[in-house]
């Protein structure tokens, strides 16, 4: 049985897909439950050192980790759409030194394979109302088009 | 609300018209009326978007009122691909994390059950039935 992957089809757009090997209930507990989650919320050398969770639609979220450096980063945001053991909605920015970066929309799907779960990670920009109301047309290339024009200006 | 250089780049990039015209000046340096020529809008109109993209500084215009050659900039873009590339390796750690975490939380559950009638840690004698819903 497959879910649909609703995307927000805004300026950039990056999706991750990885095949846990663990029944769809469990991962989606990783998630859902703010002890699991903190213990792999963060990329590796970080240390997550405050969080606070709020898993349910309109909820708020909040993490702040700290990297090997001693910088602190804040991120956080709000869950707009939870379906049990199939889908995770919600916005996330940075906070750093009190700015407030871009804001984007993560969307967490999780799909049965089996004894395994496939789940697929997608964030987008929805920072702007121009953005929001573009298509995502073009963007990709456009990406491509960025990294070789970049490449030839070393 | 703008708050930082990085959303007024992608503020700037979200109109798939200033991508193209992005993308035809990574070809190389060019004019006002160059730009227009594939686009079915006014040389007015293109230049409105030439002013976004110059006050978020992706472009340069040079000028000579007549030529204005425009020219790609390359900071913020690579600003812009740094990020996403800085955010794509920061989930894919965390993806690791949780992959191994899984791992770990499995096979510590099955060691669990082959304990006959123990509980790790729990004071209780209730016995742990984690029925999996």
């Amino acid at each position: 049985m497959t879910v649909q992957t609703q995307t927000a089809a805004e300026t950039f757009d990056l999706t991750l897909t990885r095949v846990l090997d663990a029944p769809r209930a469990l991962v989606f507990e990783m998630w859902s439950n703010a002890d699991h989650k903190s213990q792999w919320w963060c990329p590796k050398a970080f240390t997550l050192i405050d969080s606070a969770e709020n898993f349910r639609s309109g909820g708020d979220w909040m993490s702040i980790m700290e990297a090997p450096s001693g910088s602190q980063y804040r991120m956080e945001g709000t869950y707009t759409e939870i379906v049990e053991s199939e889908r995770i909605v919600f916005t996330h920015h940075w906070v750093e030194d009190g700015a407030r970066g871009p804001k984007t929309l993560i969307t967490v799907i999780f799909e049965e394979e089996g004894t395994r779960t496939r789940l697929t990670f997608t964030q987008a920009l929805i920072d702007n109302e121009s953005a929001r109301n573009n298509q995502q047309n073009g963007w990709n290339e456009f990406l491509d088009m960025l990294t070789s024009a970049l490449a030839e200006r070393r | 609300m703008q708050s930082d250089p990085l959303s007024a780049t992608f503020s700037a990039l979200a109109d798939p018209t200033r991508r193209a015209i992005l993308a035809r000046l990574s070809l190389g340096e060019t004019s006002v009326k160059e730009l227009s020529e594939p686009f079915d809008i006014t040389p007015p109109a293109i230049t409105k978007h030439l002013k976004v993209l110059e006050a978020a500084g992706l472009i340069t215009r040079g000028r000579k009122a007549q030529w204005r050659p425009c020219a790609l900039e390359a900071g913020p873009l690579r600003e812009i691909s740094d990020w996403v590339e800085h955010y794509r390796r920061h989930w894919e750690q965390s993806l690791d994390r949780l992959d191994a975490y899984l791992q770990d939380i499995q096979t510590s559950k099955a060691g669990q059950t082959n304990k006959a009638g123990q509980t790790s840690g729990a004071g209780e004698d209730a016995k742990t039935d984690k029925s999996s819903t």
